[in-house]
């Protein structure tokens, strides 16, 4: 449900509605619509099918086999890191990838 | 195009915050210091747009030797508060790598809402600004471009493990 607040913004702008309309139609507050349209927002199936209705359209499910690129103990080893090391490693790699790289001037 | 030029990013934070610049950093660099694995190639932040922070940023920008990315060495640039107060989007090169300044970048908040949601971390040398993964996520789904889901995902994965380790701790 991490699109939830982009689908419903982008419905709402396509219906030409402003957040304050779109409340007035699910008789809620303009400042509720505002916290389903904030990046994150995770409402229930329930609350975003029927913002969707008002603003004209519908919500469609299904489920997808999408198998994760992430590499999870890689993931965890650098939440193990301070902001600083962090840093330092990305510099590292940095300039390791620099190395490689023909036509650059790295090497340091 | 790759552009593996010098890129020193953690002293080229260092500028801004020695210049007092308010600041966000986002992009490829504010996911590294998520705990991204990924490589970027530039800094990305985008900043106040009150008049004592653009001083404050063209200054930083002098220090930097800043000049416009891509663009012939004698066009001129002139990184002052007039040319920063009228300027949407600067990809730039400075002595430290590439530096792009975003005024409102797609898909984010504005800047006193995103900032207001950015966490501070703190380095060996400095405390900055860095988005959040909510904010990160929206911009890279905004930009819409095929290499942005896999940010995204690694993102999603990280608000997921801190999530966890917050409800594992109680909090």
């Amino acid at each position: 449900m991490s699109q939830a607040a982009t689908a419903l913004r982008d419905a709402r702008r396509k219906s030409g509605l402003t957040q304050a309309q779109l409340a007035e139609g699910l008789g809620t507050s303009q400042a509720a619509i505002a916290r389903l349209e904030r990046p994150g927002a995770n409402p229930t199936v329930a609350t975003l099918r029927r913002a969707l209705r008002a603003a004209g359209y519908g919500l469609e499910l299904h489920a997808a086999l999408q198998p994760s690129g992430v590499d999870l103990p890689q993931l965890l080893h650098h939440l193990n890191l301070t902001p600083a090391e962090r840093l330092r490693a990305h510099q590292a790699a940095y300039d390791n990838m620099r190395r490689l790289v023909p036509g650059t001037d790295g090497g340091g | 195009m790759a552009d593996w030029s010098d890129f020193r990013p953690a002293d080229l934070l260092g500028v801004l915050v020695a210049h007092g610049v308010d600041f966000v950093v986002v992009g490829g660099l504010a996911a590294v210091l998520h705990g991204s694995s990924r490589i970027t190639q530039d800094l990305d932040v985008t900043y106040s747009t009150e008049p004592v922070n653009l001083e404050a940023l063209g200054q930083a920008l002098l220090e930097l030797d800043a000049k416009l990315y891509g663009i012939a060495e004698d066009l001129p640039f002139v990184p002052d508060a007039r040319t920063l107060a009228q300027t949407e989007i600067l990809t730039l090169s400075t002595r430290l790598g590439k530096l792009d300044l975003l005024r409102s970048p797609s898909g984010a908040p504005p800047y006193a809402e995103l900032r207001s949601r950015a966490p501070l971390v703190k380095t060996d040398d400095f405390a900055i600004r860095i988005a959040g993964t909510d904010d990160l996520v929206a911009m890279k789904r905004s930009a819409g471009r095929v290499k942005d889901l896999a940010d995204i995902e690694e993102l999603e994965a990280i608000a997921d493990v801190r999530r966890a380790a917050r409800r594992a701790s109680g909090g």
